[in-house]
């Protein structure tokens, strides 16, 4: 508790010290702006106005959400459709909705035909690798986003 | 008029379009902005070429402006997080012989070198380089922004614990980075440690 203390009480003298030392040295000082600064950026200005450039960002971003989710309603949908097809279901599923030579069931029937070997290749033996390749690229990405992170900047003067 | 009424004016103002408004905002920021981006990015001409960016994204992001906070701490939260995305894209840049002998600070001494406190400004200014970006940022936010804990926090989305840790860092490091030229800033080691 005491430690807490001191040590809040450390932090407010140092901040209070720092300010000081850069007073002294006339480091905060400010540096003057460029007087054409504000025309030039004036100039660069959208012509759209921000609130309709703001619903138009929101009518796209609900278009890509909806399209990923519909990418990704049909990559699920060819899973399963694979999986039923390999685990002897054949073509009881598209059936359903047909016989299989027009319209959905034939939709069905094709997406099964496609995604059977897929699910087959990965079926016989290719799980293990494809886990261990996704792994290792989620380890190297993770790896590669933490040293950018951590990683010091080095200007030209202190390149050795 | 309250400032942050004021400020609120014109916001909504230039949320329809009207840049005159938006205008306003710039002429009252431009310094804050600027030498937040100077003492981010080092250099002048960066400076200058960011604070235009920063400014642009605050413009085309306006929608999002939360009314209840001060329109400052916004701003500098936009700016904060633009150098310090800038400075990690810088390490992967490409630079010339011509860009780094361009960038090398020069040995002649200047008009602008010949005084002592400018030299003075230009040790601390380098040894603010040296920091980590992230501790760059809360470091030019406290002292040259004069933000508080509680304003830093909310421009950099991190909790006040963490400001205040990385701000204890930040001194020690400046304190080395200054070494032993500047000797009246190792009492904040003394103080700190």
């Amino acid at each position: 508790m005491g430690y807490r203390d001191d040590h809040i009480v450390d932090q407010d003298r140092a901040d209070a010290a720092l300010r000081r030392a850069l007073e002294r040295l006339a480091a905060l000082d400010a540096a003057p702006a460029p007087p054409d600064l504000v025309t030039k950026t004036a100039r660069r200005l959208p012509a759209v106005p921000p609130a309709v450039a703001a619903r138009q960002l929101a009518r796209r971003e609900l278009i890509r959400r909806a399209l990923r989710v519909a990418a990704a309603a049909a990559l699920a949908l060819i899973v399963l459709l694979g999986a039923a097809s390999a685990l002897g279901a054949g073509g009881r599923l598209a059936l359903l909705f047909g016989d299989g030579a027009g319209g959905l069931s034939r939709v069905l029937l094709t997406v099964q035909l496609l995604a059977k070997p897929i699910w087959h290749s990965v079926g016989a033996g290719g799980a293990p690798p494809l886990l261990a390749g996704l792994l290792a690229l989620a380890g190297a990405s993770w790896l590669w986003r933490w040293t950018l992170r951590r990683t010091p900047i080095y200007y030209t003067e202190n390149a050795p | 008029m309250d400032q942050q009424v004021e400020e609120i004016g014109w916001v909504e103002q230039a949320l329809g379009g009207d840049r005159a408004a938006f205008a306003q905002l710039m002429h009252r920021y431009a310094g804050a902005v600027y030498n937040l981006a100077y003492r981010m990015l080092g250099s002048p001409e960066d400076a200058e070429d960011a604070s235009q960016e920063i400014f642009l994204r605050a413009y085309t992001r306006l929608a999002s402006f939360d009314r209840a906070r001060r329109f400052s701490t916004w701003l500098l939260s936009i700016g904060s997080n633009y150098c310090i995305d800038r400075l990690r894209r810088r390490r992967f840049a490409w630079v010339t012989l011509d860009d780094a002998a361009y960038s090398l600070p020069t040995r002649e001494p200047g008009p602008e070198r010949s005084a002592l406190s400018q030299e003075q400004r230009e040790i601390v200014q380098q040894a603010l380089q040296k920091l980590p970006e992230t501790y760059r940022a809360v470091m030019v936010l406290r002292y040259w922004q004069d933000l508080s804990y509680d304003e830093i926090s909310q421009a950099t989305g991190l909790p006040e614990s963490t400001i205040k840790t990385r701000l204890h860092r930040a001194r020690h490091m400046l304190a080395e980075a200054l070494g032993p030229q500047e000797q009246m800033l190792w009492d904040i080691e003394t103080t700190t440690s």
